[in-house]
């Protein structure tokens, strides 16, 4: 009796777990008042930010002949982009036309800005700036400059932990080129070279930026790295916030349109919604960074702001037991190893959101929840973390 | 424990009828779950599939009528049988071989784009979802696709 009961019990908590129970739990941190869901069992709302932020009302399409229709960039900064916008079609001829002069318009857009900030691309601004000597002035695009500018006001906001310049590490770490990345270990780069390329990176607070007449300038900090007889100077990765920058520019361009409906998604880290056309509010979901079914811990009604996302899940290699993803904390050097497991931020600007989601998850939990509360006045803030 | 108490246990019944009652509960719960999950998606069968490369459509199969449609810059038939349809798309960023079958679904059966998420996002069986080959810039997008549910992961 006892060994069929236990049969059943077990049958029992399989199907369970298969339903998305699972025994481990995750603290889910937020500063949303209302009109959110925790979605998954396993996941448990946490004590610790003030509750202070609500969503504004959506707007619904009136009476017409509404329909979606969308376009997606390939190969934008290493990503692809798709916009989908929902217009009135009863005169289908007219609008189909103003779609293609909008997607016309948001190609030029994104290629512009993949030109600028683009690390592959000798020519990019970025590239000229991580080729120059160290305290060299450096001309650069209008793009980069605005995007350079916008990131040392985040390293600033964010007391460091939002910070560029952290390029080295993340190459020394594999994530520049998968096939260098370490495959044990023992081949992890040293605590000295992990601390000689942070100080440098802890230099970006130095970069000086002017303009004179049409011309943007940079100038590189003075700094430098020396290892084995080389010597480096400081390198940037405006990546991580040139998708935000884009989701902005675009969101730009479909205000300028009059698109009211629709959304864009740039590598399903920065994403703009505005309404949904029929629903009003967009119902924006967390992907579980645990599991790889792409189900949502938390789902949160949007409109008219912009979303972005980083987790530990998206870039990462697993050695003895420790995770190591391509977000980095600039303050150790090192990769973040998976305290908070996924950050996202909900606000006004799209490029604010994705260098804050980054700082986050370098922050910690503890250092994260104080930052919130302390710091975050006009933004949603939700993340994830592993309790232990 | 006396000799009685024990009697009692031996000639008592495996499962009281509690038990049966509480664990039928459980598993009708549990299925009910797993029913209300897979069945009330809200997409509807397949009724054709179109494939664009880059935005550009290059083939289409109306599973209704049979008919299909091909730019046969990029598309070629392979062998098939009287219930499938391969073929393959070549561009200059790779390959990718798709398998439709008449009776109303479609995957991709190979490619050399790396990742392979494209052969393991498995079979398109409803118009609640697309297969995406991000490197080939490929995608397979069932007729009445609704691009714009109002419903976003990240």
């Amino acid at each position: 009796m006892k060994f069929t009961k236990a049969v059943i019990s077990a049958v029992l908590s399989g199907l369970m777990l298969l339903s998305g129970c699972s025994a481990k739990t995750y603290g889910v941190y937020t500063n949303i008042a209302e009109g959110f869901t925790v979605a998954l069992k396993n996941y448990k709302t946490a004590e610790g930010l003030a509750a202070t932020q609500t969503m504004g009302e959506p707007e619904r399409a009136g009476s017409g002949n509404y329909k979606s229709v969308g376009k997606t960039f390939y190969g934008v900064m290493t990503a692809d982009a798709t916009v989908v916008v929902t217009d009135d079609f009863t005169d289908a001829e007219t609008a189909e036309n103003k779609f293609v002069r909008f997607t016309e318009e948001a190609e030029k857009l994104l290629t512009q800005i993949n030109a600028s900030l683009s690390v592959g691309e000798e020519q990019s601004s970025v590239s000229r700036f991580n080729g120059a000597s160290a305290g060299e002035t450096v001309e650069i695009d209008a793009v980069a400059y605005e995007v350079l500018e916008t990131a040392m006001e985040m390293y600033e906001f964010t007391q460091g932990y939002y910070n560029p310049a952290i390029y080295y590490g993340a190459e020394m770490y594999g994530f520049y080129d998968w096939t260098k990345r370490p495959e044990t270990s023992e081949e992890l780069p040293s605590d000295a070279q992990v601390e000689a390329f942070r100080e440098l990176s802890s230099h970006f607070g130095e970069v000086k930026l002017f303009k004179d007449e049409d011309k943007y300038y940079a100038v590189k900090p003075g700094a430098v790295c020396v290892r084995n007889g080389a010597e480096y100077s400081m390198k940037i990765d405006l990546g991580g916030i040139g998708k935000g920058y884009s989701a902005d520019k675009i969101s730009a361009l479909m205000d300028e349109y009059g698109y009211k409906f629709g959304y864009f998604d740039f590598g399903s880290s920065s994403m703009i919604c505005k309404n949904h056309y029929k629903n009003g509010n967009y119902t924006v979901g967390f992907r579980d960074p645990r599991s790889a079914d792409g189900r949502a811990y938390f789902e949160v009604g949007v409109n008219n702001r912009a979303v972005s996302t980083s987790a530990d899940d998206v870039k990462y290699y697993t050695l003895d037991n420790v995770r190591y993803c391509h977000i980095f904390n600039p303050v150790s050097g090192r990769p973040v190893t998976g305290e908070i497991m996924s950050a996202s931020v909900i606000g006004a600007s799209a490029v604010r959101g994705d260098a804050l989601t980054t700082a986050i998850m370098a922050m910690g939990r503890q250092r994260a929840v104080q930052f919130v509360n302390e710091k975050i006045t006009d933004e949603m803030i939700v993340f994830c973390c592993d309790e232990g | 424990m006396s000799l009685e108490k024990i009697r009692q246990v031996k000639s008592g019944k495996a499962f009281k009828i509690g038990d049966i009652l509480i664990y039928a509960v459980l598993l009708t719960a549990v299925i009910a779950v797993f029913l209300a999950v897979y069945f009330t998606r809200g997409a509807s069968p397949l009724s054709g599939i179109r494939i664009s490369f880059a935005g550009e459509t290059v083939y289409e199969y109306d599973f209704e009528s049979g008919e299909e449609r091909l730019d046969a810059r990029y598309v070629a038939k392979l062998d098939g049988d009287t219930d499938t349809i391969n073929v393959k798309i070549t561009t200059d960023y790779g390959y990718n071989t798709v398998q439709i079958n008449k009776g109303g679904s479609v995957k991709v059966t190979s490619a050399d784009c790396g990742k392979l998420d494209c052969v393991y996002s498995g079979e398109l069986k409803d118009n609640g979802g697309v297969i995406y080959c991000s490197p080939h810039r490929l995608k397979i997008e069932p007729y009445g696709y609704d691009i714009d549910n109002g419903d976003i992961i990240m």
